[in-house]
């Protein structure tokens, strides 16, 4: 009886002291002087780099990221050289992967289709295809994706169409169905136009009706398990017959 | 007896206004429930190579033998015609589930759409042909 008694006293001793070790580590790791001056350091960096992308020195020509500014005039702005060769570095490698994609997908007309683009963020179904334009000024335009989980009405906006933005493409994907019909209304200046058709996998390539103003764009499917509508801005007039 | 007769009518359309109503969920949740056995709910991107070409080899069916006459959109084969295509039965049930979808979706009013009307059978044409 006594033998158990100090067995569970010394057991309790020995879970104090591991506890109290434990906790003194951990404090010392969070009052670490170097973590501090990395988050300094790392504030400061923010502060000198942030011109660099702000003031438009990083361009995006013919589907490659490029730095219209060089090491000495960087330099002569008050930008690091490690943060430049970092730039540079990173750009290389984003270029590359883009080069990759691009040879890896199909060209149709005027359009570059780039299959297979996995997101993660929905459970139901990850694959999507997306169009990327071959126009340069047309990747600038504003693009997203409208998601639907039923047969309701899927939503975008825009506060302002660029002048340039014409029309919008569309590439609609029903969740489920095989044959459902999809449908994208593209409305500006108190008027829209709308297409449709019936297919699974759909383009649709539909006019806004005036630019340079605010514009909408509305998705919806009869597939009851809904659908996605992956959207970006074009250049190009289209006839809405 | 014009009270039980009224009584006993009433009872049949509360029968009658219950089991339509259960027929309609029920159909919903037997078409989910077809549905997982799918390879239709399956990811793109995880699709085997052999799914890939079942689902291409099913919507080349569909394309074949479905028809559009007064704006519906019809299956001109039975259950068999799956069966010999080497597709399984349920299929049947699925594509017809989705076919009403479509039906009523085209057959209903749509104000949000006023000056546009949905023809199907210039829609199926179109898709049809590519």
């Amino acid at each position: 009886m006594n033998k158990n008694v100090f067995k569970a006293m010394w057991l309790s001793v020995m879970a104090v002291a591991v506890v109290t070790v434990s906790s003194c580590s951990s404090d010392s790791d969070f009052f670490d002087l170097d973590g501090v001056d990395y988050i300094e350091s790392i504030e400061n960096n923010q502060i000198c780099e942030n011109p660099l992308i702000n003031d438009g020195y990083i361009d995006y020509i013919d589907n490659q990221y490029v730095i219209k500014i060089s090491k000495r005039q960087a330099l002569a702005k008050g930008i690091s050289k490690d943060y430049y060769n970092e730039l540079e570095i990173s750009i290389a490698k984003g270029n590359e992967m883009l080069r990759k994609i691009i040879d890896s997908c199909t060209v149709k007309g005027n359009t570059v289709i780039v299959e297979s683009i996995l997101y993660s963020d929905d459970c139901k179904r990850t694959n999507l295809s997306r169009t990327l334009s071959a126009d340069p000024e047309a990747n600038k335009l504003p693009r997203g994706l409208i998601v639907t989980t039923g047969q309701e009405i899927g939503k975008a906006s825009v506060e302002r169409l660029p002048i340039i933005m014409r029309s919008v493409k569309c590439n609609c994907l029903s969740n489920v169905a095989l044959v459902p019909i999809q449908i994208v209304v593209a409305s500006s200046f108190g008027n829209s136009n709308i297409k449709s058709g019936i297919e699974k996998n759909l383009n649709l390539h539909v006019g806004f009706p005036a630019s340079n103003v605010p514009g909408g764009i509305e998705y919806s499917t009869t597939d009851s398990y809904g659908g996605r509508c992956a959207w970006a801005g074009d250049t190009t007039l289209v006839s809405n017959n | 007896m014009n009270r039980l007769i009224f009584s006993a009518s009433l009872i049949t359309l509360l029968i009658t206004s219950c089991k339509d109503n259960t027929y309609k969920t029920l159909d919903a949740v037997k078409y989910e429930k077809l549905l997982q056995q799918t390879v239709l709910v399956i990811p793109d991107s995880l699709l085997t190579e052999d799914q890939r070409q079942f689902i291409k080899e099913l919507e080349n069916f569909i394309y074949d033998n479905a028809y559009v006459k007064d704006n519906l959109l019809l299956l001109s084969v039975g259950r068999d015609a799956f069966k010999s295509a080497c597709i399984p039965e349920y299929y049947y049930d699925i594509i017809l589930y989705q076919f009403n979808e479509v039906n009523d979706f085209v057959n209903k009013p749509h104000p949000e759409y006023p000056d546009y009307s949905f023809n199907l059978d210039s829609l199926f044409k179109k898709s049809k042909v590519k």
